[in-house]
């Protein structure tokens, strides 16, 4: 999946309009970012990617960078 | 009228022929060895062949036969029951294992997520229920367990779609007993709290640490085993239940209590 797409999908759990996140931001920053968005992601790498994510690793993350850091392969540029 | 084999063993289920659903792990495969032990003849359904096979193989006795089948597939469960009925003869009881478990914060909720989880765990339980209802489908004396979950009896942030979802098999399980009981069937539930499975390997993914320490410490007994659930379910379709339908037999380690 492009990095493009995924963010979009970001914003899509956000509730956000299109186009909002752009890679950057710092999770303490983004508006509604919380501990069920964890949850979700986990979900969402499960069902689309196949990937075994956990709470305790994304609970690590602290910008959009290092969630997309930690898809892998499965988000590239 | 109790049999001679009940007479010295309630718990026997000689000569029962047993269905039993999501047989290929956790609380079906528990279930399935179980009843082997204590004289069952099995169905075992799932829907990988291979785990099948595994579960097959570590039953006691003979007369066990695997069903791979997909109850997913709400609409071909009443032809493939038929056909299954006609091959193996009537059952004397059944197991609902079958089942999946998501986290799902309500803001996130789809209604595919909503079909998905409603697909398995309440629309293939009643459909299992319709087919048992059919003529010569259950003897007389059967009875029909379906594995609910303490879910569907108290709330858990994060699982209100998998709550909604078993607490529909406990209102279904209240109406089908009443239902099923002219023709001396009967239907229990039981709820279990959180057991050892490949579940709750799943579920521990979406906890940190501290979540799981505050799980565990809600069962003051601790984490069940999939064994543990398997005593009730063996409890509930012996003769030691014969005086017992619609009721939900919490096995919680004292969750609800």
């Amino acid at each position: 999946m492009k990095k493009t797409e995924f963010l979009k999908l970001l914003d899509q759990l956000l509730e956000n309009k299109p186009g909002t996140l752009k890679g950057a931001e710092l999770l303490l920053d983004i508006d509604g970012w919380d501990s069920m968005i964890n949850l979700e992601l986990i979900s969402l790498a499960d069902e689309r990617f196949g990937l075994v994510l956990s709470v305790d690793l994304l609970g690590k993350c602290q910008s959009i960078g290092d969630i997309i850091a930690m898809m892998g392969d499965h988000v590239v540029d | 009228m109790i049999s001679a084999a009940t007479q010295s063993n309630p718990m026997s289920c000689d000569g029962r022929l047993i269905l039993v659903t999501g047989a290929s792990s956790g609380i079906g495969r528990a279930t399935a060895v179980l009843l082997s032990r204590l004289g069952a003849r099995l169905l075992l359904v799932g829907r990988s062949q291979e785990k099948l096979e595994q579960t097959l193989a570590a039953l006691d006795g003979t007369g066990h036969r695997i069903e791979p089948f997909d109850l997913n597939e709400t609409e071909e469960i009443p032809a493939w029951f038929k056909h299954l009925i006609a091959e193996s003869g009537p059952l004397s009881g059944l197991v609902q294992c079958a089942g999946v478990q998501h986290y799902t914060p309500a803001r996130f909720i789809t209604v595919d997520k909503i079909n998905r989880m409603m697909k398995v765990n309440v629309f293939s339980t009643t459909m299992l229920a319709k087919c048992c209802a059919g003529k010569g489908a259950v003897l007389p004396g059967g009875s029909l367990v379906f594995i609910a979950s303490v879910a569907g009896l108290v709330g858990d942030a994060g699982l209100s779609v998998y709550a909604a979802s078993k607490g529909a098999v406990i209102a279904l399980t209240k109406s089908l007993a009443l239902e099923f009981a002219p023709a001396k069937i009967r239907v229990n539930a039981v709820a279990p709290g959180c057991v050892e499975t490949d579940m709750l390997d799943k579920m521990r993914l979406n906890l940190t640490a501290d979540q799981v320490q505050a799980l565990a410490a809600k069962h003051p007994l601790g984490f069940g085993t999939a064994e543990d659930v398997a005593h009730a379910v063996a409890f509930l379709l012996a003769d030691t239940g014969r005086w017992i339908t619609g009721s939900v037999l919490t096995v919680d380690g004292g969750y609800t209590a």
